[in-house]
């Protein structure tokens, strides 16, 4: 079924619209949420709680293209289970992600004072079109997916090391594309 | 915890580049000596196979499965394919000889997590005769669940299963997803919904989290339940969406038990929504027999159906007409 097929279904408020949705993206939503939580049970829930998001978003919304919204929506849930399931334990592959990060944000104590979460996200966004199309596929699997170097390696047709070395280097710009933005002094 | 403002803010970043991410196909690197990798693969294949007795079926031949086959597809013929669906004691398996090659695939717009067939002949056939195109195989290879060696875990060609529907009903799709594939339905009196033939271990996991334990979520909160005379179970419960009235009870017919779980909607906070303690405004059916496992999603009922009716669901296997 297409995806307008199944927003008309979620337009008419047919609950076959959710079984469409999880025949068609059930999978993908399922590996973005496992991506960050490293649990199977915990993602299955996070998807479910995901597509009530999307039976309550859509309508008004008419999302196009489909996917990359209900994604949102699973990545979002999945980050608040997240940070209930790890105020005592770390060991997902988010984990592993943000961690890299937190060597090129340097600790700032003031910037969620400084800066709108907004703003923050229009740097990203000009940063990101700094890159290029391969390095900024690399940089949003592992961060924005949580994906593991070797599922980003068989993605992009990279040896895993080179992914590595390309994830170094954007860091290393970041770093400084922030710093001359005096985001992070 | 600034790496966590970064993570919400890049959260936020414009479908734009997801919509990269998602169609990205990475230019295709081919050289020689990777010619030779795979001519290598292909004889350890071929040679591995013929050692440990693996049943190897190779699409694009006359597209006979079963039997005692090792053979490696020619790769000039047109259409053919350029993978094995491999069977032994580890399950069913669908094994490029080149993987690599459909990261390229041809332009990917849309990438999706199922691949979807009008009919049962047309996804047989495009998997065990080669007919697949390459963006399909690119999905398979993305995105369709793998075992360890990375080979892509399918379901058993050999026997393929098809519903067996109530009087006017008729499949619509296939959607393949792997180990599982699903099934749109469709009668002529406006019911719709979805049959899913499911691994038993996908089957007990959804079983267990949407039936046995959908009471104990914490979005739920029951009211009030009740056994009733002839066996079922009625159970009074309220969620965000309002409040619901679920009836549970057991079919048993011809050696395959199907658990029927019916929902009402007894007041809902969306107007748009209809109400009726008559009709169900769902039925979930859990079907069990020697053929395996399944489950179904119904929906439109202008009625509540008969439970002759809801018996007559079952699973039998895909012959070609």
């Amino acid at each position: 079924m297409n995806d307008e097929k199944i927003i008309a279904l979620f337009f008419e408020r047919s609950e076959q619209a959710i079984a469409e949705l999880d025949r068609k993206y059930g999978a993908a939503c399922r590996s973005v949420s496992f991506h960050i939580l490293g649990n199977r049970e915990d993602a299955e829930e996070c998807v479910n709680d995901a597509y009530l998001g999307v039976w309550n978003a859509i309508p008004p919304a008419k999302p196009h293209p489909l996917l990359s919204f209900v994604c949102r929506i699973v990545r979002n849930v999945s980050l608040k289970r997240y940070e209930y399931n790890t105020a005592v334990k770390r060991n997902s592959h988010y984990d592993l992600a943000i961690e890299e990060l937190e060597d090129c944000l340097a600790s700032s104590s003031t910037v969620e004072a400084e800066l709108a979460k907004q703003e923050l996200t229009a740097l990203i966004e000009a940063f990101l079109d700094t890159l290029s199309g391969e390095d900024r596929v690399i940089f949003l699997r592992r961060y924005w997916f949580a994906e593991p170097y070797n599922e980003i390696a068989e993605k992009v047709g990279l040896s895993e090391k080179n992914v590595s070395v390309r994830l170094v280097r954007i860091r290393k710009r970041l770093r400084s594309y922030l710093s001359e933005r005096e985001v992070f002094v | 915890m600034t790496s966590k403002l970064f993570s919400r803010a890049l959260g936020d970043v414009g479908d734009r580049y997801l919509e990269e991410v998602l169609s990205y196909t990475p230019k295709k690197k081919k050289i020689a000596w990777v010619r030779w990798g795979i001519l290598a693969a292909c004889f350890c294949v071929v040679v591995t196979g013929a050692t440990a007795g693996y049943r190897m079926i190779s699409p694009g031949g006359d597209g006979s499965i079963g039997g005692d086959i090792s053979s490696v597809y020619d790769p000039s013929g047109e259409n053919s394919g350029d993978y094995k669906l491999i069977a032994d004691e580890n399950g069913f398996r669908l094994l490029f000889d080149d993987p690599n090659c459909y990261q390229i695939g041809g332009e990917m717009q849309v990438i999706v997590a199922t691949l979807s067939f009008e009919t049962m002949k047309e996804f047989k056939d495009a998997v065990t005769k080669g007919l697949l195109e390459d963006w399909e195989k690119a999905v398979i290879v993305r995105l369709f669940p793998k075992d360890a060696t990375g080979a892509v875990k399918i379901c058993d060609f050999d026997h393929l299963y098809v519903p067996k529907l109530p009087a006017g009903g008729e499949t619509t799709d296939v959607c393949w997803g792997g180990e599982t594939y699903s099934f749109g339905l469709a009668w002529e009196n406006g019911i719709t919904g979805t049959f899913h033939y499911q691994t038993k271990e996908s089957f007990d996991r959804r079983y267990q989290e949407e039936y046995l334990d959908f009471f104990q979520k914490d979005t739920v909160t029951v009211t009030k339940t009740e056994t009733l005379a002839d066996g079922k179970t009625v159970t009074y419960y309220t969620t965000r969406a309002g409040e619901l009235m679920n009836v549970r009870y057991t079919l048993t017919s011809e050696g395959q038990i199907i658990t029927v779980d019916k929902t009402f909607r007894l007041r809902m906070e969306n107007p748009e929504l209809t109400e009726s303690s008559e009709v169900p405004s769902g039925i979930r059916l859990y079907g069990t027999s020697s053929d395996g496992v399944w489950y179904a999603s119904l929906y439109h009922f202008s009625a509540e159906p008969t439970d002759e009716w809801l018996i007559s669901f079952a699973l039998e296997e895909y012959t070609e007409e």
